[in-house]
C-alpha cells in the first residue's frame, strides 16, 4: 500500500512535468467519455421511462390483420374474448392517427369514454388547465401543450379540421400537464363519438381491443387462445412492447454508439502515438529511475498510474458533462440525432437512471483500453538499458 | 592498497563489445581490477577510453560480453534485471556525469527517488536525507527545483541521492567535469569524508587534479578499454 | 515551502473535487429517481387514457406513434428524411428477438401470422 501510494505521488508529478501532452490527452478522453456517456445516458433514462409507464400497459392487445396489415376490429368479438378464462375485461378502444400536411406528421387521435368516471378521474389527474370534455358533448378536446402551441391554439380556442369531405369543429379545453408531455405532446384526446366520427370509424368497429387478465403471467396462454378465437388476428402482449422498445433504443443508440466508435479507436490510437513518442527527456529519465535502483517493473507500474490518473481526469469531467449536458440542458442537438425527426417534441426533461454501477462502467469503458494502449510504450520504455538511455543511446 | 581488506568491487575480465556498423566496437578489453573496502581510486583516461563503460559494468547496468563483476563478494553479473536493480539501490550509489537529475522535481524528491518503489523514506532513510542535505551544505535547497541550482550544487545533490540509501560503494563518472577548481577541491574533500567512514569510492576522470591528487589510494589507467599496467 | 506542499496536494485536491461531483451527480440523480416517484400516478392514468405507453418522441410517419403496434418492422426502418405516413415500409424484417415469446400464433413471417 505504501509502495503504491509512493508510486501515485510520483505518477502525478511526472503527470505535472509533461503537463502539455497529459493535459492533451486527458481533454481528448474527456471528449470521447462525453460522447459516449450522454447517448448511454440518454437511451437509459428514456428506456426507464418507458419501463415506468409500462406497467399500466393493458395485458393484451388484440388487432385485426388484413392482408397483413393492421385493420380495424370487429367489437362483437369483446363477448367471445371475455368469456375466456383469466379474461377480467375487455375494452375497445378507438384510436388513431391524423396526418397533418403542415405538420408534415401525425398527430394520435385517441377516443375515450368522456362520461366514465375512471376516465375522468384519470383526465383529471392528467390536465393541468381547463376543464374536463362534458359527457356527451361533442367537438370538447384536451390535448398536448406542444400541440397546441404548434397548432397556435389557446384554452377555448377552436379549430376546424378536414374529415373526409366534411369538416369538424374541435373546441380546446384541457391541457395535459407539462410532466407527461413525453407522452401526450402529439395528441388529441376527445369523446369516442368525435373520434369515431374524426377517424372514420364505424360504429360496431375499433382500432383494437385493451385485454386484462387476472393472472399477467398467464398473457401467452391467453393469447393462444383469443389466437385460436380469432384466427388472422395480432395479438401483442406487454412484454413485446417493453423488449420492442428496448430493441428500438438499443438499435438506435447502438448505432449512434458505433459512429462513435470511431473516434474512441482514434483517440487509442493517438495515445499509443503520443506514448510510444517517447521524448528525449522521458527517456533518460527512465534511465535516471533505472540507474537509482527501480526495477522494471516499478517503473512499468509508475507510468501506469501515470496514465490510470490522466484517464481519471479525463473520463471524470467528462462523465459529468455528459449528465449536465443530458439532464439539465436536456440533450440540444444529440436528442434529435438519437430520437430521430419530429415536428413535434415534447420537452426532454428526463429523469437519470444513473447509478453508481453505470459510472464505473463508463470509466472503465474509457480508461481500461487507454491504460491498456499506453502498456507496450510503457514497457518498452522499462526495459531499456539504463546506460543507454542516460547517454541517449538506446 | 591495504593487503587485509576485503575486496568490495572486483571485475575479473570484462570485455565489452557493441555492434558499430557492419562489425564491432570494443569498448572495454579483458578489464580486471580489485578496489578494498574503504578506498577511493581513480580510473583515469582520455575520453573515449571506456571509462563509462567501466562503471556501468560495475554497477549492473549493463551486461558484459563477457567477464565478471562481483560487490561485496557477490557475483552480479548473471543476475536478472530486477535483481541487478536493487544492487544499485542497495549496494551501488551512483553519480552520473551530467548529474541525471530529474529536471521539475524538487532536490529534496530527487535526492529521495531511489527509495520511491520500496513506498519511499522511511524515518531513517528521512533522517539520514536531511542529514545528508545539511552535511553538504545543500538543506536551503531542499525544496528547490535542480534546473535552478549551480552545477556545483547539482553536483552534491546528486552525490547525495548516491548516498541516501546508504550504500557502501560509491561510483563518480568524472565528477569533476563541470566544476571549477574551488568546487573541485569541495568535491575531493566530501569524497575524503566519505571514504573516512568506511564507504568505497571509485571515480572515473580524465581531470588531472583528481588523478594526481596524493590522497586517492591508487590510479588505474585506462586506454582505448584496456588498462595499462 | 507552503507553496510545494499545496503544489504536491494540489493533484490529489482535484481528484477529491472530482470524486466529490461524481457523488454530487449519482446524489442528484437519485433525488430525481424519487421525484419521479411521485409522478408516477400520473403516468399511470396517462397510460390508462391512452392505451399505450410509447413515448411521443417520433413525428409518427414512418415510426408511428406505437411502433410495436402497428409494424414490427417499423420501428427498425428509420429514415429521417423520409416524410410518408406509411408505417409499411420496413426495408429489412425486424430481429427475431422482437418475436420471440409472441404467441405462436403471431410468430413467423414479420408482417403477418402464420395460420394455425
Amino acid at each position: 500500500m505504501k509502495r503504491q501510494l509512493a508510486l501515485i505521488r510520483f505518477a502525478l508529478g511526472s503527470a505535472r512535468r509533461r503537463a502539455g501532452r497529459s493535459f492533451a490527452l486527458a481533454v481528448a478522453l474527456g471528449l470521447v467519455t462525453f460522447a459516449l456517456s450522454a447517448v448511454l445516458f440518454l437511451t437509459e433514462a428514456l428506456r426507464r421511462e418507458f419501463r415506468l409507464a409500462a406497467a399500466a400497459l393493458p395485458d393484451l392487445t388484440v388487432q385485426q390483420l388484413a392482408a397483413g396489415r393492421p385493420a380495424l376490429i370487429a367489437e362483437t368479438h369483446r363477448a367471445s374474448i371475455a368469456a375466456l378464462p383469466g379474461v377480467v375485461s375487455v375494452q375497445p378502444r378507438v384510436w388513431g392517427y391524423y396526418f397533418v400536411p403542415s405538420l408534415s406528421g401525425n398527430f394520435t387521435v385517441v377516443g375515450v369514454e368522456t362520461g366514465s368516471e375512471t376516465v375522468r378521474r384519470d383526465l383529471s389527474l392528467v390536465m393541468l388547465k381547463g376543464r374536463l370534455p362534458r359527457p356527451g358533448a361533442s367537438g370538447e378536446v384536451v390535448m398536448g401543450e406542444a400541440l397546441a402551441t404548434f397548432l397556435g391554439l389557446d384554452l377555448d380556442d377552436a379549430i376546424t379540421l378536414p374529415v373526409g369531405r366534411a369538416e369538424k369543429r374541435l373546441q380546446l379545453v384541457g391541457l395535459f400537464r407539462s410532466e407527461v408531455a413525453l407522452w401526450t405532446a402529439d395528441v388529441i384526446l376527445m369523446s369516442l363519438a368525435d373520434a369515431r366520427e374524426f377517424l372514420q370509424v364505424p360504429p360496431g368497429q375499433a382500432t383494437d381491443l385493451a385485454v386484462r387478465l387476472s393472472t399477467p403471467d398467464e398473457a401467452t396462454v391467453a393469447a393462444r387462445k383469443i389466437a385460436e378465437l380469432l384466427p388472422g388476428a395480432r395479438i401483442v402482449d406487454r412484454q413485446l412492447k417493453t423488449r420492442t422498445y428496448d430493441l428500438t433504443f438499443d438499435t438506435r443508440g447502438g448505432l449512434l454508439g458505433a459512429m462513435l466508435l470511431p473516434a474512441l479507436v482514434a483517440f487509442l490510437v493517438l495515445a499509443w502515438d503520443r506514448l510510444t513518442g517517447v521524448g528525449p527527456g522521458e527517456r533518460r529519465e527512465i534511465g535516471v529511475l533505472k540507474a537509482t535502483g527501480w526495477r522494471t517493473s516499478d517503473v512499468l507500474l509508475a507510468r501506469l498510474w501515470e496514465n490510470t490518473l490522466i484517464g481519471l481526469y479525463g473520463a471524470g469531467p467528462g462523465i459529468l458533462a455528459a449528465y449536465l449536458y443530458v439532464f439539465h440542458a436536456r440533450a440540444p442537438g444529440l436528442a434529435g440525432v438519437l430520437l430521430g425527426w419530429s415536428t413535434l417534441y415534447p420537452a426532454l426533461r428526463l429523469t437519470p437512471a444513473v447509478d453508481a454501477s453505470q459510472v464505473l462502467v463508463l470509466g472503465c469503458l474509457v480508461v481500461l483500453p487507454f491504460v491498456a494502449a499506453s502498456l507496450v510504450p510503457a514497457w518498452r520504455a522499462a526495459t531499456r538499458d539504463p546506460h543507454g538511455l542516460l547517454r541517449g543511446t538506446a | 592498497m591495504k593487503a587485509d581488506r576485503p575486496i568490495m568491487v572486483r571485475a575479473i575480465g570484462l570485455t565489452k563489445r557493441y555492434p558499430a556498423g557492419r562489425g564491432e566496437k570494443t569498448a572495454l578489453r579483458e578489464v580486471s581490477l580489485a578496489i578494498p573496502r574503504g578506498e577511493f581510486w581513480i580510473v583515469n583516461g582520455p575520453s573515449g577510453s571506456g571509462k563509462t563503460t567501466l562503471l556501468g559494468l560495475l554497477a549492473g547496468m549493463i551486461a558484459p560480453t563477457c567477464g565478471e563483476v562481483q560487490l561485496d563478494g557477490r557475483a552480479i553479473t548473471h543476475w536478472r534485471d530486477h535483481h541487478r536493480a536493487l544492487v544499485r539501490r542497495h549496494l551501488v550509489g551512483m553519480v552520473f556525469q551530467e548529474f541525471a537529475l530529474v529536471p521539475g522535481m524538487s532536490l529534496e524528491e530527487n535526492v529521495f527517488l531511489p527509495l520511491v518503489p520500496q513506498g519511499g523514506p522511511d524515518r531513517a532513510g528521512r533522517e539520514r536525507g536531511r542529514a545528508l542535505l545539511e552535511r553538504f551544505g545543500m538543506a536551503a535547497f531542499a525544496d528547490t527545483p535542480v534546473e535552478r541550482l549551480s552545477a556545483g550544487e547539482r553536483q552534491r545533490g546528486a552525490i547525495i541521492r548516491a548516498l541516501v540509501t546508504d550504500a557502501p560503494i560509491l561510483l563518480l563518472d568524472e565528477p569533476t567535469a563541470a566544476l571549477d577548481t574551488e568546487n573541485v577541491r569541495i568535491l575531493l574533500e566530501l569524497l575524503l569524508g566519505l571514504r573516512a567512514e568506511g564507504r568505497t569510492i571509485l571515480a572515473t576522470t580524465h581531470d588531472r587534479r583528481l588523478a594526481e591528487d596524493p590522497r586517492v589510494d591508487g590510479v588505474l589507467s585506462l586506454v582505448d578499454g584496456a588498462l595499462e599496467p | 515551502m507552503r507553496s510545494t506542499t499545496w503544489h504536491r496536494i494540489r493533484p490529489l485536491a482535484w481528484l477529491l473535487l472530482l470524486a466529490a461531483a461524481v457523488g454530487w451527480m449519482l446524489q442528484d440523480a437519485a433525488a430525481r429517481r424519487a421525484g419521479q416517484a411521485a409522478r408516477a400516478p400520473w403516468v399511470g392514468a396517462v397510460v390508462r387514457l391512452l392505451g399505450a405507453a410509447d413515448l411521443a418522441l417520433s413525428s409518427a410517419s414512418r415510426w408511428l406513434r406505437h411502433p410495436s403496434l402497428t409494424e414490427p418492422g417499423a420501428p427498425f426502418a428509420d429514415g429521417p428524411a423520409i416524410l410518408d405516413n406509411d408505417p409499411a415500409g420496413a426495408a429489412l424484417a425486424p430481429p427475431r428477438e422482437v418475436l420471440a415469446g409472441a404467441p405462436e400464433a403471431a410468430q413467423g413471417p414479420a408482417r403477418g401470422p402464420r395460420k394455425p
